[in-house]
């Protein structure tokens, strides 16, 4: 194979994959923007109807406070839970420590649905029967893993004596660990949240089963609409979540770097 | 901070994991009853029937075969895609080209399941663009069915994992020097010599992790098929959800559950297994050589 | 093995990235079996010159010829150059054995040539022992021998290393040098050694290229480096450390006047005006200010001890001129006048 030839050719694959990588989100961006209720292409006129459409929607409004409030308990409490388990897994020897670090990642490995049917049953019998409450605690279970990877990554690359630097010019445990160790943590801290927060907003498989009779899920009532109309209104929140998801590639990209975020999953 | 500290941080882990561990003591426990009427509801007595059923149902054994066939397929056109797509990331010159793919796989690894789902519906539907695209090319004379059977699934999934594999290995590839390349280059390799002598090889353990992970998630898609499988293509976690939400069999769909949870994690071991094994023949051929 | 047939020529070689020049109309000749070190500080493009003679830069002009035949048209893979880099890049995944047969498997070589070859190539490096393990189970100066057994093997025109020693410690880096030097000599293959360190430099080479900003400022065997280095730069990378900004004078006998006013005597072709005195510390010898060798004298203000010898600096005028000299008791005091023999070859002017 000569230079040329090797060079059209991996520049062709590289082109299709980023075709086939970004097709749908596009697409879908296109269809989300038309006027009219079918798909075509080239898009025959542009409106904003079908945004319109999802914001007086009052089953997108209230399954778009829902997935928030969700997010707001989830995200905050997982990353907490993952800063004290992994400072504890890092700085703390004791016996069964591999055990610990395998159990925690048990969630990771388990399929979605088998981990909502058995929280169904879990909370069937602690007759929970508020989808918020069950979803919030399935989620930071299922979004324990991704936190506690991330930081477990990065707490790898901080450097045991600056906290005891920082001890040695006189800062208090606590003092030294806010002043000097979490600020390091700010990489893996931020991949964790990115993780969680787009897995407790996307998360289908565990949420379709613990949801009630009056709470949905942005997947959930997506699914819904998806099934019973056809017309681009999901396309609309599609490509609002396309959006958010953007804003935290750009935002991740400026303040840690991108190549971080795949050393830390 | 002193010991005395660290079991009070292990807390909310504890819990969290107790929580998780305790889910799946009662559905092991429910797997084990009989279904009885009204809204999901069981009774006793304790027995295997709900087992059995599962094992010796032929229609429940072939969706799980499939199931397990499909994510082989999956992972192996992951690994196919995904390995030259992170080749090109970690080692192209140019600078925009790297962040570009980068800055793709990533958008596509944080953009929703369901979002992208539906994105392929758009795309590979009866009226869609592929369709359109093939009939104006004149290579079909009419539309193809992309959706509502196996192939739209595979290729929705395909995307899903891709990112997945692609960013695990791009990372394995980046940490190969540069210099180990040139040396073969330098020793008389030619460019596919060094890809297929160097490259691939130093990065076998992370192909089988990124494998592994692929495999896990292609085994329990649910989404994908829910959407792009018209009720045709149906993996073993849509079952499962039928089982509970149309015929109302708690105790049946836990037990078709457990089955499943253990074929995953026997595949996964195997994975990890593999994984051992390329390790060990390495220092094998230590001894032997 | 004849010595005057040249294995490499460089002719007006450069290369530029993006307007910024890396390497800048080289011109060098090496004669079969010689040892050429690339010496020079870090970014002077000496790296980028031996990465060009392997392959992987491509020249922006000029040419590289092996044994009076053009490279440049042929890949790394084509060329009859081996390297041995700076981190040895051994292949992480493969033996030792396997590491060292890489090369010539690819030639096709039959298998039991191949374990002769290999084994022969690590008996030189006195790495036999070794042949079952793998690269991460080395230290660094094991690493450095199989890679340099892996290069061997495949019996390159040209044996390129790109500073071999620089991540080994002091004391293992010397036994190196001398184990390479002699290791080279056996062999009579023609090397090019990039490094930093001239007395690296001195130890290994038969000829050396100081280089600065991508330009050879001297093309010399190591003797005549040492002596005569034929600008500032080159002394002053040789360890030079007295020099001296003044001016060369004319007037009936030729003279060199230090800032300030103090002249000294020289021997110089040089024209009257601006110049550069060069003069190595262990070359002044200390005498009394009356002495009939005295060249020149001056106060000492600072002493300090190199082991067995002092090191004095001496104030002439405006500058400070630094001797080493050998130690008598407790050496001269400070605030002493003294007086400094200087021999005229161990002196050199530049024109500034």
């Amino acid at each position: 194979m000569n230079r040329l030839a090797s060079h059209t050719l991996w520049t062709l694959f590289g082109a299709a994959m980023l075709a086939f990588l970004l097709a749908p989100t596009l697409f879908t961006l296109l269809y989300s923007f038309s006027e009219a209720r079918y798909f075509s292409f080239p898009v025959q006129s542009y409106s904003l109807r079908w945004y319109v459409a999802f914001f007086s929607a009052a089953k997108f409004q209230k399954a778009a406070i829902e997935t928030g409030l969700l997010a707001l308990i989830v995200v905050p409490c997982c990353l907490t839970a993952a800063l004290c388990t992994s400072h504890a897994v890092a700085r703390w020897e004791f016996p069964g420590r591999r055990l610990v670090d395998a159990l925690i990642l048990s969630p990771l490995i388990v399929p979605g649905v088998v981990t909502g049917v058995a929280f169904l049953s879990l909370f069937r019998i602690l007759h929970q029967d508020i989808g918020l409450v069950r979803m919030a605690i399935a989620m930071m279970v299922v979004c324990l893993p991704y936190a506690v990877r991330a930081l477990a990554a990065n707490y790898g690359g901080v450097d045991r004596s600056t906290e005891e630097a920082a001890r040695d010019l006189g800062a208090g445990p606590l003092q030294a660990y806010l002043k000097v160790t979490l600020p390091q943590l700010k990489p893996g801290l931020l991949a964790g949240g990115v993780f969680v927060l787009v897995e407790v907003i996307d998360n289908f498989a565990v949420n379709v089963f613990l949801v009630d009779l009056d709470s949905n899920t942005l997947p959930i009532v997506a699914y819904q609409h998806i099934r019973d109309f056809d017309d681009p209104v999901v396309a609309v929140m599609s490509t609002l979540l396309s959006a958010l998801a953007l804003t935290l590639v750009v935002v991740f990209n400026r303040m840690v770097g991108l190549e971080k975020l795949s050393q830390s999953r | 901070m002193r010991g005395g500290a660290m079991p009070l941080l292990m807390l909310p882990m504890a819990v969290l994991m107790a929580l998780f561990f305790g889910a799946f003591a009662v559905f092991g426990f429910v797997s084990f009853l009989q279904p009885a009427s009204g809204m999901p509801g069981y009774q006793g007595p304790l027995g295997l029937s709900n087992y059995l059923r599962f094992l010796t149902d032929p229609a429940a054994l072939a969706i799980l075969g499939e199931t397990i066939v499909f994510a082989i397929v999956v992972t192996l056109a992951s690994i196919l895609l995904g390995y030259p797509l992170a080749y090109i990331m970690a080692r192209s010159p140019y600078r925009v080209v790297r962040s570009l793919l980068l800055g793709a796989l990533v958008l596509t690894f944080l953009s929703g399941s369901i979002n992208r789902a539906y994105g392929w519906l758009i795309l590979l539907g009866r009226r869609g663009v592929v369709n359109d695209a093939l009939l104006a090319l004149g290579l079909v004379d009419r539309p193809v069915a992309l959706v509502y059977n196996w192939t739209g699934v595979f290729i929705a999934l395909l995307h899903f994992t891709l990112p997945y594999f692609a960013l695990t290995v791009f990372g394995s590839i980046r940490s190969v020097p540069v210099q180990v390349e040139e040396a073969a280059r330098d020793l008389g390799a030619g460019p596919l010599s060094t890809f297929f002598r160097i490259t691939v090889p130093i990065t076998v353990p992370a192909i089988i992790s990124g494998a592994a992970l692929v495999f896990s998630l292609a085994i329990s898609a649910f989404a994908f098929p829910l959407l792009l499988g018209g009720g045709r293509v149906r993996l073993i976690s849509n079952y499962i959800y039928d089982q509970l939400f149309v015929a109302f069999n708690l105790p049946f769909a836990a037990a078709s559950s457990t089955i499943f949870l253990v074929v995953a994690i026997a595949t996964l071991c195997a994975f990890f297994w593999l994984e051992g094994a390329v390790t060990r023949r390495r220092a094998a051929k230590r001894g032997a050589a | 093995m004849p010595a005057d047939v040249t294995a490499l020529e460089l002719a007006g070689l450069r290369k530029s990235y993006g307007g910024q020049a890396a390497v800048r109309e080289v011109d060098l000749r090496l004669p079969r079996g010689a040892l050429l070190t690339l010496l020079g500080p870090s970014g002077c493009g000496k790296s980028t010159l031996l990465r060009m003679i392997a392959g992987f830069v491509e020249p922006s002009g000029g040419d590289i010829r092996i044994n009076g035949r053009s490279v440049l048209a042929l890949r790394p893979e084509r060329r009859p150059t081996a390297m041995v880099f700076q981190s040895y890049a051994l292949f992480p995944h493969m033996t030792v054995f396997d590491n060292v047969a890489f090369g010539l498997r690819l030639r096709a070589t039959p298998r039991v040539e191949i374990a002769d070859k290999v084994r022969r190539a690590l008996a030189l490096v006195r790495m036999d022992a070794f042949e079952a393990r793998f690269p991460s189970e080395l230290s660094g100066g094991q690493q450095q021998r199989v890679a340099l057994a892996r290069c061997l093997v495949v019996e390159p025109e040209i044996l390129l290393l790109d500073e071999p020693f620089g991540a080994l410690d002091r004391h293992l880096r010397e036994e190196m040098q001398v184990e390479m030097r002699k290791l080279q000599r056996q062999l009579g293959v023609t090397m090019v050694v990039v490094t930093h360190d001239q007395e690296e430099a001195l130890v290994l080479s038969d000829y050396i290229a100081v280089m600065r900003a991508g330009a050879i400022e001297q093309f010399a065997e190591p003797i005549e480096l040492f002596d005569r280095p034929t600008n500032r730069f080159v002394a002053s990378f040789m360890g030079v450390s007295n020099l001296v900004d003044g001016i060369v004078e004319r007037d009936g006998e030729v003279s060199f006047r230090f800032p300030g006013g103090a002249r000294l005597p020289v021997v110089s072709d040089l024209p009257a005006g601006p110049a550069t005195l060069a003069l190595r510390p262990e070359a002044v010898r200390l005498c009394a200010p009356d002495d009939a060798a005295c060249r020149l004298t001056g106060t000492v203000a600072f002493t300090s001890l190199v082991g067995s010898r002092m090191s004095c600096e001496i104030k002439v005028g405006e500058t400070v001129v630094t001797a080493l000299v050998p130690r008598h008791g407790s050496g001269p005091a400070i605030g002493e006048r003294v007086g400094m023999a200087l021999a005229a070859e161990q002196l050199q002017l530049f024109a500034r």
